[in-house]
């Protein structure tokens, strides 16, 4: 077994360690017994431990996978260490859809939020490639770009949320991204598309390997580069959106899961995807887990617990790649 | 044969290569050389495609170029970049084994074959014993191998360089000249952008002379190489001597 399995399998094994504990924490701890025996044949704690926390668990995991994944696709094809969906404006896009919908129809079937949000999503990203389009951006400017759209997006939504009012914990999930009240009923939506989207982005990892050569180097190579960049893009923008139409926008976890798992495993994609998948699922589900425990019954946003790491990690990029 | 047919590319809005027509001969080394910013490298971004020609075609063995398939074109026809991307944290033979690519199925990995054919790319090239290093903790020379080995290992009757001896010291220049004149006894036909005239004559059986996006000469060394052409294309007054060890055209600036 080599070095990087090893490290795959140890995050997994972590994963699941975090999911019980998470399973196990909260406003009302429960013995690891009472969970086990619960997860399998229900019983009296069956609503704490199957209706409310699982799900929301399920739903970390999935979401930090998508956003990660979403983010190694970005950082692969813009050759960009400091792109994102987050800081690209999809995520914002796709929120303010998302949010829009359920404010204006608060019955609509969870199944619409998916395409609804992609609709933001992509409209966000066509405003930005059409902004840079007449000459190539520097990374810094394209961050820039990003992070201004961003906030005309988020200020929409704050607007949006002023003229209809709602509850203080729901306006946060679109406010910072938070993972509250999300169950089952949020995570089916959510699984066809990763089901497809996540193994399609595996497929391109080879040819995302070869696209690090340079564009010209991989069209040599025999790589469909223009076919590549579409499917690449298309793919994060989808991953990115569908997460955020589910819990917000929880930021910087496409940024910061690719470096590390870059840090950890190299610039391989085949191992660069499992491993920021990894750490994307882990970083949104301590980040959940926190936010539940930290003064519960209260709760905070789990988007602010990622920003926290977060923030000052993109400041760190930005002073190290100045030169750009 | 690789034949480039009243070619015309333009670039940012103005016309960069004007009416092209030039024939590679096959089994040769052909040096394509011309003042900075004649449409050299234009001209091999043409053929590989990453460029749209505006009007004329690139044909090889009759076949129009882009009517195949990326993958197809790949096995054909391989091309290095003046300064292609050092990925960061990836090995030689990682690199080495990318020259495989057109020859892989979607989903599968590398062949027997395809492992055998980086063997040979990285013994072919002496880099066996740097395998395992990382591509960017090597020397210039050694880099410029590798990537050597990587266009070896995707074995293709047509080779590409584009000024691939730029940012070598002259041991490894003349190395890779060498490796360059190994290549074309193996079969290969290959086609060199090259700055250094005497070089271009030494090692190259045809020159390709190019001045502002137009073809001006094309032929052996012996027959075209001479003081007005250098006038002519370079505005270099020079003399020809004859290379008493290569018994090629050399030029001296005067």
């Amino acid at each position: 077994m080599t070095r990087h399995t090893q490290l795959l399998l140890s995050g997994f094994s972590l994963l699941i360690l975090l999911a019980l504990l998470s399973l196990i924490m909260g406003a009302e701890p429960l013995p690891i017994k009472t969970v086990l025996q619960t997860l399998i044949e229900g019983g009296e704690e069956d609503f704490i431990v199957n209706q409310y926390r699982l799900p929301r668990i399920l739903i970390a995991i999935l979401v930090g996978m998508g956003l990660a994944i979403s983010g190694v696709l970005t950082q692969g094809i813009i050759r960009n260490p400091l792109a994102s969906p987050d800081l690209m404006g999809v995520s914002a896009g796709a929120g303010l859809a998302a949010c829009s919908l359920l404010l204006i129809w608060p019955d609509i079937s969870h199944l619409w939020l998916p395409p609804v949000a992609l609709l933001g999503g992509f409209s966000a990203a066509l405003i930005i490639y059409l902004l840079n389009r007449w000459h190539n951006p520097s990374p810094a400017r394209l961050a820039l770009v990003g992070i201004a759209i961003s906030a005309f997006l988020s200020s929409c939504i704050n607007f949006l949320l002023v003229l209809h009012p709602i509850e203080v914990n729901s306006a946060m999930i679109w406010l910072t991204g938070s993972l509250w009240g999300r169950n089952w009923d949020h995570l089916w939506p959510l699984l066809p598309w990763l089901i497809t989207l996540v193994p399609f982005s595996f497929y391109l990892a080879w040819s995302l390997d070869l696209f690090a050569l340079g564009e010209e180097t991989a069209g040599a190579l025999g790589v469909n580069t223009q076919g590549l960049q579409t499917a690449a893009l298309l793919s994060a923008l989808a991953l990115a959106s569908v997460s955020v139409a589910v819990c917000g926008s929880i930021g910087f976890v496409g940024l910061l899961a690719p470096h590390l798992a870059r840090l950890l495993v190299g610039s391989r994609h085949k191992l660069v995807l499992p491993c920021a998948a990894l750490v994307g699922a882990l970083l949104v589900l301590s980040a959940d887990t926190l936010a539940r425990n930290l003064a519960p019954p209260l709760e905070l946003p789990a988007g602010l617990l990622t920003a926290i790491l977060g923030a000052p990690y993109f400041l760190f990029l930005l002073h190290r790649y100045k030169g750009y | 044969m690789l034949s480039i047919e009243n070619l015309s590319v333009d670039y940012a809005g103005s016309s960069v290569l004007r009416d092209l027509s030039i024939s590679i001969p096959q089994g040769k080394i052909t040096a394509l050389i011309g003042p900075n910013g004649c449409g050299k490298s234009t001209l091999l971004k043409a053929i590989s495609g990453s460029l749209k020609a505006a009007t004329g075609k690139v044909s090889l063995g009759g076949q129009d170029l882009t009517q195949l398939s990326h993958k197809k074109r790949a096995r054909r026809l391989s091309i290095l970049p003046q300064s292609p991307i050092t990925p960061e944290g990836i090995s030689v033979r990682q690199l080495v084994s990318f020259g495989r690519n057109p020859y892989l199925s979607p989903w599968g990995g590398l062949s027997p074959d395809d492992l055998q054919k980086v063997h040979m790319a990285l013994a072919d090239t002496g880099l066996t014993d740097l395998a395992e290093r990382r591509v960017d903790s090597l020397s210039g020379g050694q880099r410029q191998r590798a990537w050597i080995a990587m266009i070896l290992a995707q074995d293709t009757e047509y080779i590409l360089l584009d000024e691939p001896t730029t940012y070598l010291d002259l041991t490894h220049q003349i190395e890779l000249m060498e490796m360059i004149q190994k290549m074309n006894k193996s079969g290969k036909t290959l086609v060199v952008v090259l700055h250094d005239l005497n070089q271009a004559c030494r090692y190259c059986d045809h020159l390709i002379v190019m001045k502002k996006g137009q073809l001006v000469a094309q032929d052996s060394p012996h027959k075209i190489f001479n003081s007005t052409l250098l006038k002519q294309v370079f505005a270099l007054n020079a003399i020809i001597i004859n290379d008493p060890v290569a018994n090629k055209p050399m030029c001296i600036p005067l």
